[in-house]
């Protein structure tokens, strides 16, 4: 599925928060938006997904805008899963999952959507917990449970804010395998992440933001020293094994 | 574990839910036939299965059709009219504090019905009667509370909608509302003789008891076309309890959702404060009993709180009408009694914790 950004800008309240972002996202790739606080990534998502609409610009899935899609066929091609959900009423792990079918319940639940949701929950390994409540589960169960969420919406892009904020590293390292599996089958992904090194390990495309403008982009080669001391106005040590490539803070400017 | 055992686990957690809301359901009717058989005057089973057969003497048959009937459907309509705006509330506003009676729009409501009989002269006063107010147009009495209740729905759904108002701060709101409007109530008594006074004072107090056939088909009509609406968006409430932006990820219209939740909440609450008076804490309670019960989906908390809002009400005013009989308590007092430590229980333990 081609996915591109053409000069989108959006601002709040007057102070402008993207300006003219333009990128082309190839198809099943699983890319990374990186830059310091502030710098838009989140809202990035949040235009992609049309939860906010740019003031000017598109984004444009197989060439048509998607503002103009109608609300439950925009939903049945991108899925979104926010940084924190908050305080939710109760609601087990399979009605949650569930919800992410509502784009294409009518009236009544059909035997394909729990037949998809049961599937989703296998597949991440949320079958013992299944009707369990959601807030009662640890940070990294719950992050799984809206992943599979928003799966359920069978999307054909997929976007994270923050997916890895407040795991530990197992969990970490889970949700970014998963996710690389999503990718892999063909659900272009896009994750708002703060995490370099997991970044750099796991995603094949990158998008640096800095105050709101595009500062680089492309695949690995644009992790370079000189990129990320820009880009967060710091200097950081590279070391590189096993064809990883790890970055240190060390110092500001 | 297989998929299809997976589903046949999640098909047995929803069969509970669809027995509790049965047992609810029976609970209705129990309470329905208590309601025909107990009361001041002495009515036995008998009578009752006898008027059902249309043997029952004069005066029984009287009693049950003319006085119970009307009296036990009026007080299922208006619970379960007023719990489930107040189930909707709570998920539109995201307010587990939220209702009609703490928002303040009840409050509203009734200023609005009294408007309309004393300025507007939409209501005929007789003293002397057991029932001092008539409303000889019940049409624009309802219409009237309906677009005062709009008033404290609107400012409260702004607040939500451009200040993100925390649960307290939109319960302080309400307070405020309501004493607002509880001081246009005082200032209509002031101007009115004594009769009208009597009359504002009927719709502070909340009582099933006006309830006759005529007018009858007004509050059925709103109510249930209030809970077709209700129904129809239980996928968008469950939605919304996800998050604003969860809701507009699986492609909920949001703005839409909420303006149609509350206004039809509002219209609600209007018609059931306009026929019997504000009645606190039914919207209140009953869903938060309902989602200990029965959990917080909303496919099945809003047709629960329907009916466990229908019996609440309903054995609230067969305990007000028989607990110091012959004297007939309006119901709102008794309500008023248990619902008041309630909200006092769920405001203490809830503070900080999100309150669901």
């Amino acid at each position: 599925m081609k996915l591109s950004i053409h000069n989108v800008t959006f601002s709040y309240n007057g102070t402008p928060v993207l300006e003219n972002v333009t990128e082309n996202i190839p198809a099943g790739s699983f890319v990374a938006i990186v830059g310091p606080n502030g710098s838009g990534k989140s809202t990035l998502l949040r235009c992609i997904d049309g939860i906010l609409k740019p003031r000017m610009g598109s984004v444009l899935l197989e060439d048509r805008d998607v503002q103009d899609f109608d609300r439950p066929h925009k939903a049945r091609k991108f899925g979104y899963v926010p940084q924190e959900a908050g305080h939710t009423p109760p609601s087990t792990v399979f009605d949650t999952v569930l919800m992410g079918r509502k784009p294409y319940i009518g009236w009544q639940v059909k035997q394909q959507d729990k037949t998809i949701t049961s599937r989703i929950i296998r597949q991440l390994h949320l079958e013992e917990i299944a009707l369990r409540d959601v807030n009662k589960l640890s940070g990294g169960q719950r992050q799984r449970v809206f992943i599979a969420r928003a799966l359920a919406q069978q999307p054909e892009v997929l976007l994270l804010d923050e997916p890895t904020a407040n795991l530990d590293l197992r969990h970490q390292l889970e949700v970014l395998q998963l996710l690389q599996s999503v990718s892999q089958k063909q659900i272009t992904t896009l994750v708002a992440i703060h995490d370099l090194n997991l970044a750099a390990q796991y995603c094949s495309h990158f998008i640096m933001l800095r105050e709101g403008k595009i500062f680089s982009s492309g695949g690995r080669e644009i992790l370079t020293r000189e990129n990320i001391e820009s880009l967060y106005d710091i200097r950081v040590n590279i070391f590189q094994a096993d064809d990883k490539i790890f970055f240190v803070p060390v110092d500001k400017k | 574990m297989e998929t299809a055992q997976l589903e046949k686990q999640y098909s047995r957690h929803i069969g509970r839910k669809h027995t509790l809301i049965a047992i609810l359901l029976i609970l209705l009717v129990i309470s329905a036939i208590a309601g025909m058989v107990l009361g001041s005057a002495e009515v036995g089973w008998k009578a009752m299965v006898e008027t059902l057969g249309s043997q029952a003497s004069a005066i029984e048959q009287q009693i049950i059709v003319n006085i119970r009937l009307p009296r036990i459907l009026s007080a299922i309509i208006t619970g379960a009219a007023l719990a489930v705006s107040g189930a909707a509330m709570q998920s539109i506003l995201k307010n587990p504090l939220g209702s009609p009676f703490t928002l303040g729009i009840s409050n509203a409501a009734a200023f609005g019905a009294a408007f309309a009989v004393i300025i507007l002269g939409a209501g005929t006063t007789q003293s002397g009667s057991a029932n001092p107010v008539i409303l000889n147009n019940p049409y624009a009495v309802t219409a009237s509370a309906f677009l005062w209740s709009l008033v404290s729905t609107g400012i409260i759904f702004l607040l939500a909608r451009y200040k993100g108002a925390t649960p307290e701060v939109m319960i302080l709101t309400g307070i405020i509302l309501g004493s607002l409007f509880s001081a246009g109530m005082t200032a209509l008594q002031y101007f009115g003789d004594d009769i009208e006074i009597s009359t504002v004072v009927f719709w502070t107090f909340g009582d099933i008891g006006r309830a006759s056939w005529r007018d009858f088909n007004i509050l059925l009509l709103v109510v249930i076309a209030a809970m077709v609406i209700f129904i129809r968006n239980r996928w968008n409430y469950n939605a919304l309890d996800a998050g604003d932006e969860v809701a507009k990820s699986l492609g909920v219209n949001v703005e839409r959702t909420r303006l149609v939740g509350m206004v039809t909440a509002s219209l609600a609450t209007a018609i059931a404060v306009s026929f019997f008076g504000i009645i606190a804490f039914v919207g209140l309670v009953v869903p938060h009993i309902v989602r200990r019960l029965i959990g917080g989906d909303e496919r099945y908390l809003i047709p629960a709180s329907a009916i466990f809002g229908g019996v609440f009400l309903l054995v609230s005013d067969i305990v007000a009408r028989t607990i110091v009989a012959p004297v007939v308590l309006p119901v709102g007092i008794l309500t008023s009694f248990l619902g008041a430590p309630l909200f006092l229980y769920l405001l203490i333990k809830g503070i900080g914790k999100g309150y669901w």
